[in-house]
């Protein structure tokens, strides 16, 4: 009797022993794929980059369309670490049209924007706590491209509408110019049409951008009427070489620098696009970009933005690709230093996501942020973390 | 006239002349026995949620807005299994395992509005169902009220459960008052395999009614069981990790889930089977 007793208790026993209920109440810190939505029917964000700060929240900046202008505004959103809203800032007031990156410098972020008046390029500063941001305009420069942190520098890229230069500068926190290079886009009113497109948003956003290899600064922007790479190392004489686009209809996307003279790049042409993962180039010289081999990607959208970081995956560093694919999701190409594909990873569903830009977070994982278009629709911003195991898994 | 001394002497036994009667088979067999069966039915399940999480993250208005609308004992689903039973002078304990599929329902609704012309809106009604797998281990203890042919009982009793397949499926209706005139249109419907939304486990307590009737050489059972459910089946660390949810703004709850069950069983009797005997002797 007690033999079967105790038979037809094990089952009771048994549930009394379901471990994975006790442990369910972690809380979602290690990934998660949040929407930040506006009931405004008009809304429409653009976000640019996010940031992680000390504490384990993050920043996302992004832009807003106005109505009362032809650019776009500052918005910054806030969560904590699990990607939950804290609250956020809309500046639809003098600065507008704010530009990556998102940089951290001893726990204050800072990016650059203008004034909607006189078009002075502004670095602005963010305090974490509670959003609120100090201006500075920045001596001389106007209509902002990007701005980058490389070590201890900042440069900028922007455009002299005046005199109708790229202009390369190294600054400083308080918006004073260090160093800095003008180089002509050339002549007439064709070649700064794009130009003007790309900040009002009434054409295509080209990829503008800035870095910096060892001595020899380098920004992709428009120069002697074509988009290309330019390198320079801004001691007043000009150009050092040049990577040659096709006008605004060919060049390089997206560049990452790796050693020497190889860099990770991503380039369009005619709407198609290549990944040159591990690719020498002549800084010294003069080359085109459509000479170059890549790796053919039809997968991805016409002239896709991409966005090459190095990331730390399993201890190793890797060239993490980013870019919006025609079936509407992001993808996350993974290439090692000799530029061999690892893996790739896709991001988004049921409707349509859009790469602005991505980060490694302190606990190995990655944060990424883009538009989501809610209700295919709606312009929004998504922040998605990956964990480190599920970033590890892209390897 | 007996003497005092001739009642004591009347009264007196010996244990010799005390052994008690041995049981019949009949008696044994209504006293003491295994039954083993087959039992299926149909159940209905409402989720109740404990604390409540949104799918969007909303930056201007309040995410009790998009909160979402439980629809109770909705659906209809089944159940099939086996039934162990060891009854003893009329209390049994009962081992049921079966395979079981629970479904519950939400929905909610979002509005986007301009904020200047109110007639340019969109309203999204989104219905979310869910059809869970389990294999389940529910032990009862059952008492019948009378020791007849037909015997109604009570029982009570927990459960063990473990997720087999999770499945959610996804309609998702609107109005469009924005594109010159209220135009309501559907979206194809989407199914998304969810076992990593919920846990693997899931226990509870129930209790229930029923009768059975004993004809031939079977019994019939049939009961009518509630479900209480003790712990949140959604794991949690998979709410906001799940790519396809978070992108047609879901989220899910806490749940925890209730059921009710009808079920007809078919038992028989594991001891003293034989030819000249039936369970109705």
């Amino acid at each position: 009797m007690k033999r079967y007793l105790l038979l037809l208790l094990a089952p009771a026993i048994l549930l009394i022993n379901a471990c994975d209920i006790s442990d369910n109440d972690a809380l979602p810190k290690e990934s998660f794929l949040k929407i930040y939505d506006d009931d405004s029917f008009e809304a429409s964000f653009i976000p640019i980059d996010v940031k992680e700060t000390s504490k384990g929240d993050f920043i996302v900046l992004g832009a807003t369309r106005l109505e009362e202008s032809d650019f776009t505004g500052i918005f910054l959103i806030k969560t904590d670490s699990d990607g939950q809203f804290i609250t956020q800032l809309d500046l639809s007031s003098d600065l507008i049209h704010p530009i990556g990156d998102l940089i951290e410098i001893d726990n204050k972020f800072y990016f650059a924007a203008m004034n909607n008046i006189s078009w002075q390029a502004n670095i602005i500063e963010v305090s974490t706590d509670s959003l609120t941001i100090n201006s500075s305009p920045i001596g001389g420069l106007s209509y902002p491209l990007h701005l980058k942190q490389e070590g201890n520098e900042l440069i900028l890229l922007s455009y002299d509408n005046d005199d109708k230069n790229s202009v390369i500068s190294v600054i400083d926190q308080t918006g004073a110019v260090i160093n800095s290079q003008a180089l002509t886009i050339g002549a007439g009113a064709d070649v700064e049409a794009p130009i003007i497109e790309h900040f009002t948003r009434s054409g295509r956003q080209l990829p503008f951008f800035v870095g910096k290899t060892e001595g020899i600064y380098f920004f992709n922007g428009f120069f002697n009427y074509t988009l290309s790479l330019v390198f320079t190392d801004l001691n007043g004489d000009g150009e050092d070489g040049v990577l040659q686009g096709q006008r605004d209809d060919g060049g390089i996307s997206a560049a990452l620098h790796l050693d020497g003279s190889r860099f990770a790049f991503s380039r369009f042409n005619f709407g198609d696009n290549y990944l040159l993962p591990a690719s020498n180039v002549e800084v010294f010289g003069t080359t085109s970009s459509t000479d170059m081999e890549g790796n053919p990607f039809p997968e991805l959208i016409p002239n896709a933005p991409v966005v090459i970081k190095s990331v730390e995956i399993n201890g190793d560093q890797v060239t993490l690709y980013a870019s919006n694919t025609k079936g509407g999701q992001i993808v996350l190409l993974a290439y090692n230093n000799n530029g061999d594909l690892l893996g790739s990873k896709y991001i988004g569903f049921s409707t349509p996501y859009e790469i602005s830009g991505f980060t490694q977070t302190a606990d190995g994982g990655l944060a990424i942020t883009g538009t989501v278009y809610v209700a295919g629709r709606f312009a929004r911003v998504f922040l998605n973390k990956l964990s480190k195991e599920e970033l590890t898994e892209i390897i | 006239m007996a003497s005092e001394a001739q009642r004591k002497k009347k009264s007196k036994t010996y244990p010799v002349y005390d052994v008690p009667k041995r049981p019949s088979a009949n008696e044994s067999f209504l006293k003491t026995q295994w039954w083993l069966g087959f039992k299926a039915g149909a159940n209905s399940t409402a989720a109740s949620p404990e604390t409540r999480f949104s799918g969007f993250s909303p930056i201007n208005y309040n995410a009790t807005e998009n909160e979402k609308s439980y629809e109770d004992y909705e659906g209809v689903t089944g159940h099939a299994g086996l039934e162990i039973t060891f009854y003893h002078h009329g209390w049994s304990f009962s081992l049921q395992p079966n395979y079981r599929r629970q479904q519950f329902t939400y929905g909610n609704d979002y509005t986007w509005e301009e904020t200047n012309n109110p007639d340019n809106s969109l309203v999204l009604d989104y219905s979310q169902n869910h059809l869970l797998d389990y294999i389940e281990l529910p032990f009862f203890i059952k008492y019948d009220i009378t020791q007849t042919s037909f015997r109604p009982f009570i029982q009570i009793g927990a459960y063990y459960a473990t997720l087999v397949n999770a499945q959610k499926s996804v309609k998702i209706s609107g109005t469009d008052f924005a594109s010159g005139n209220a135009g309501p249109f559907e979206t194809q419907e989407l199914i998304i395999g969810a076992n990593d939304l919920f846990l693997k486990s899931s226990t509870g307590l129930a209790g229930g009614i029923g009768f059975s009737y004993d004809f031939w050489n079977v019994r019939l059972v049939f009961d009518a069981t509630y479900r209480y459910g003790l712990n949140n089946v959604v794991d949690v660390k998979n709410r906001y990790a799940i790519n396809e949810l978070a992108s047609i703004g879901d989220a899910m709850d806490d749940i925890m889930l209730k059921n009710i069950s009808v079920s007809i069983g078919c038992v028989f009797p594991l001891r003293f089977i034989s030819e000249g005997y039936q369970s109705t002797n």
